[in-house]
């Protein structure tokens, strides 16, 4: 656009239509002014290109007409004549191409007026190409002669109004009159008309609407806020509802639960629905809007918990404490737009009747508002005036409020749901329980029947012998042992056994455990098996001392392990064979001996303690004492005779095969 | 022109908070007591069409809020209302004093002349205290129709609206004539001005 230069001489920046005002590289190296002709121009050249519907052609005899008719008003201003005259020619000219009449154009204030009328004309096109279409929706007889005959009595109206908005002595009220009169002039034509005859009554009432909604939002530029009163009455009433804006529901007296989520949802509907009506164009659309927030507001006083039904008494003060919420922009212009140019018979009766009287009586309210009327003192009322102006914007702290409050929505959201899923949580744990106690009564049953059924019979126990409690105290090294027996003991009370029921003399209790036990064909050779442990005595000394102490005869165990004994080539084989048989070594079971003479001696385990290697005897001695045990008794003979017998059978075999 | 009421009646209700006015409304247009307002809302608006003298008379009733703060706002609600519904609670004192300040502001704001008294809540004698030679006496000499109503009971209330309504027709009816005449140059002028507008409207 530029050329690139290290210094921008002013006349860089300026219009490049060299019209003198300064350009900007955003409206490419245009001004402003300049930007937007040539828009205009673009648009309308692409607009002329396109085919201009039949209906324009339809009403175009009545343009020039209306024109010609057009009188110069008898404003002294030249200048509003000029403007009418261009316009009149304008349309004399809409034929011609626009971009024709824009080369001739310069860069006066005039031209721009012509400028804005001609594109209304454009826009009036518009409005009325919607109409049609609008009630061709509706398939009536003989649409074409309705059509034109409305489009017409449009043209009278518009005109009408333009003629009156241009004339100096606008007086918008007299305007709204004229209007009023020319709707109930429309509706007698409608009764009237045979035209009309065939279309039901509440067709007329839409076309009516129709009609009514295309000229007020064509006319929405000109007859929207016309006079300075009523801008005037807009910022008043806007800054009287900012310095009002801490007034709460209960000032108000208005049954608005502000702690209902529901609710407070329904308050912000209601306060959208308000401040949407400054959006709309039409005066029917923005009562529906003024209909919409006062629904929502019934909504809110039946969500409030009232007694009985939502009364006007409950409804007025809502309504005002909605309005004071929402502060809906340039309220006055919109409420006297809707009183002017509505059908007066819309506002007059019917649902928006009513809702409309009310917003005016809230909006009455509002103005006239004193420290009486929220029953509060006037030194109270000043206060909260005043407090109001030195805080934040109304603004500001109802934008922080809304967070605030919307933070505090959403965590209460949070929080319920929170609540459902703990007591769903809770609610499962408890059936968990519940199931886990019957899967124990299930089990405990099931064991319980299954004892029944086969009652629980004393195995053989690998433990087999019974001891004094003395040894245990004594540190004797068979304290390990008297553990699990202890265990074993308890059990064995626990336990319903034949044999507990046996009731001998505790002596002989425990001999008969033990030689049940002692005797037991599965009882193999424990690791702490005591005949294993004497076997450690040489036989020799295990016979001499066989009847003696046993505590005796372990002092004098030989340590002095020599295991090539156990090969069972020696002497000591053919010795054991010559042991006592079974009989005898049981009646001579250490063990048994021992504890029997301990009963005697009683201080038979002071002995033992003094022997230095009482302790360290058990473990090391495992492996050997096992396989020892076996051998000193009966395994060695049968053994070897085994050996030599297989040896020889073997060997005879051999020979009686090779024989 | 064909439609399905040969009238259409606006009426307002007034008198102070609580004396039962939306439940004499409710009572009347649904026949239920404590239902709720905001049920039947968004069909008809509380109208109810009635039949006197063979025309067909709709009737569309506006509620008020009674509340001392609004007394000085109201008067938006006057704007075309043909008969006005006066309704204070026997049971309260005070309503009943009030009625003679809701006269007053009928002949501030409105011209309209067709009203009724009504004194609603009457179901319960032991807590009634406007008796009724006080308030037929105070009815006459104002020149009033009077009701005693319970819309809980459903006592009068058909009456007394039935009597507000021939009421307002027949000076409908009285008055026919002129404001045909008014019409009439209202159109023919294209204009007129605006006390004829707000008459018509009125009455």
């Amino acid at each position: 656009m530029f050329q690139p230069s290290l210094r921008i001489a002013s006349k860089d920046l300026k219009c490049r239509q060299g019209c003198g005002f300064y350009g900007n590289s955003q409206f490419e190296g245009l001004c402003s002014k300049c930007f937007l002709q040539k828009k205009e121009q673009q648009r309308r050249s692409t607009n002329l290109q396109l085919p201009i519907p039949s209906v324009s052609h339809k009403i175009d005899p009545s343009l020039p007409k209306s024109a010609d008719e057009q009188k110069p008003t008898n404003s002294p201003s030249t200048s509003r004549n000029t403007i009418k005259k261009e316009h009149g020619s304008l349309k004399k000219n809409f034929g011609k191409t626009m971009s024709t009449i824009f080369t001739k154009t310069g860069h006066s204030p005039r031209n721009k007026n012509v400028d804005q009328h001609s594109t209304k004309s454009d826009k009036d096109k518009q409005y009325e190409i919607e109409l049609i279409s609008q009630i061709q929706h509706y398939k009536f007889q003989g649409e074409g002669q309705i059509i034109q005959k409305l489009l017409k009595e449009k043209q009278i109206i518009d005109k009408i109004i333009k003629d009156f908005m241009t004339s100096d002595h606008k007086n918008i009220d007299e305007l709204s009159e004229i209007v009023q009169n020319f709707y109930i002039k429309l509706k007698q034509l409608m009764s009237n008309d045979q035209r009309f005859s065939e279309i039901p009554d509440s067709d007329k009432e839409d076309l009516m609407d129709l009609f009514e909604k295309s000229v007020m939002t064509q006319n929405h530029g000109i007859l929207f806020s016309p006079c300075e009163e009523d801008e005037r009455n807009d910022s008043k009433i806007s800054s009287r509802i900012k310095n009002l804006n801490w007034i709460t529901a209960k000032h108000l007296a208005c049954g608005i639960n502000e702690l209902n989520s529901e609710c407070r949802d329904l308050v912000y509907t209601a306060i959208t629905d308000l401040v949407a009506i400054d959006s709309y164009l039409a005066p029917k659309d923005k009562l529906e809007c003024i209909v919409k927030c006062c629904r929502n507001i019934f909504a809110v006083l039946k969500h409030s918990g009232h007694n009985g039904p939502a009364s006007a008494d409950d409804f007025l003060p809502a309504l005002i404490f909605v309005v004071l919420k929402a502060n809906p922009a340039r309220l006055h212009s919109n409420m006297n737009f809707i009183n002017r140019f509505s059908n007066a018979s819309r506002i007059m009766s019917g649902e928006g009747g009513y809702y409309f009287t009310n917003l005016s009586c809230a909006i009455t309210f509002i103005e006239n508002l004193s420290n009486e009327s929220l029953s509060l003192s006037k030194t109270e009322f000043d206060e909260f005036l005043l407090a109001n102006g030195s805080i934040n914007t109304p603004w500001e702290t109802a934008l922080m409020a809304c967070s605030c409050f919307n933070d505090f929505s959403e965590n209460m959201k949070d929080i319920e749901e929170l609540k459902k899923r703990t007591s769903t949580n809770l609610e499962a744990i408890e059936k968990f329980n519940e199931a886990l106690s019957t899967f124990n009564d299930y089990i405990d049953e099931s064991i319980n029947a299954t004892l029944s059924r086969a009652p629980l019979s004393m195995r053989p126990i690998k433990t087999p012998k019974d001891y004094k409690p003395g040894l245990a105290e004594a540190g004797h090294y068979q304290s390990n042992l008297l553990v699990s027996f202890d265990e074993v003991q308890s059990k064995k009370s626990n336990i319903t056994l034949p044999l507990a029921s046996i009731k001998t003399s505790d002596g002989n209790f425990l001999n008969i455990t033990d030689n049940l036990f002692g005797s037991s064909p599965v009882s193999g050779p424990s690791p702490f098996d005591d005949n294993s442990l004497n076997g450690l005595a040489t036989p020799e000394e295990y016979l001499l001392n066989a009847a003696s102490d046993y505590q005796s005869g372990l002092t004098n165990i030989n340590y002095d392990f020599d295991l090539s004994d156990l090969s069972g080539d020696n002497s000591i084989a053919e010795n054991i064979e010559n042991l006592p048989d079974t009989n005898v070594i049981d009646k001579h079971d250490p063990f048994g001996d021992n504890s029997a003479q301990d009963e005697q001696n009683g201080n038979a385990s002071i002995l033992d303690t003094d022997s230095p290697n009482q302790k360290v005897l058990p473990s090391p001695l495992k492996p050997t004492i096992q396989e020892y045990k076996g051998f000193s008794h009966f395994d060695i003979p049968s053994i070897s005779c085994n050996k030599g017998s297989d040896f020889v059978n073997h060997k005879t075999n051999k020979e009686e095969r090779l024989e | 022109m064909a439609r399905d009421y040969d009238y259409l009646f606006k009426l307002l209700i007034i008198g102070d908070s609580g004396v039962g006015k939306s439940s004499l409304l409710i009572r009347f247009s649904d026949d239920t007591f404590s239902g709720s307002y905001i049920t039947t809302i968004g069909v008809d608006f509380k109208i109810r069409t009635v039949i006197i003298n063979n025309q067909r008379i709709k009737l569309q009733i506006w509620d008020t809020a009674g509340q001392e703060r609004f007394r000085t706002i109201t008067s938006t609600y006057y704007r075309g209302t043909h008969g006005v519904i006066i309704v204070y609670d026997v049971t309260n004192g005070e309503s009943f004093a009030n009625v003679k300040r809701w006269l007053q502001e009928i002949q501030q704001n409105c011209e309209v002349v067709n009203k009724v008294l009504v004194g609603n809540k009457d179901d319960d004698p032991s807590r009634k205290v406007v008796i009724t030679d006080d308030a037929k006496r105070f009815a006459q000499q104002m020149d009033i129709e009077l009701f005693e109503t319970s819309a809980k009971d459903n006592i009068n209330v058909e009456e007394m609206f039935l009597a507000i309504t021939k009421q307002v027709l027949t000076y409908k009816l009285q008055n026919a004539e002129s404001v045909a005449q008014n019409d009439d140059r209202r159109i023919k002028l294209g204009g007129g001005s605006k006390n004829n507008k707000k008459k018509k409207k009125c009455c």
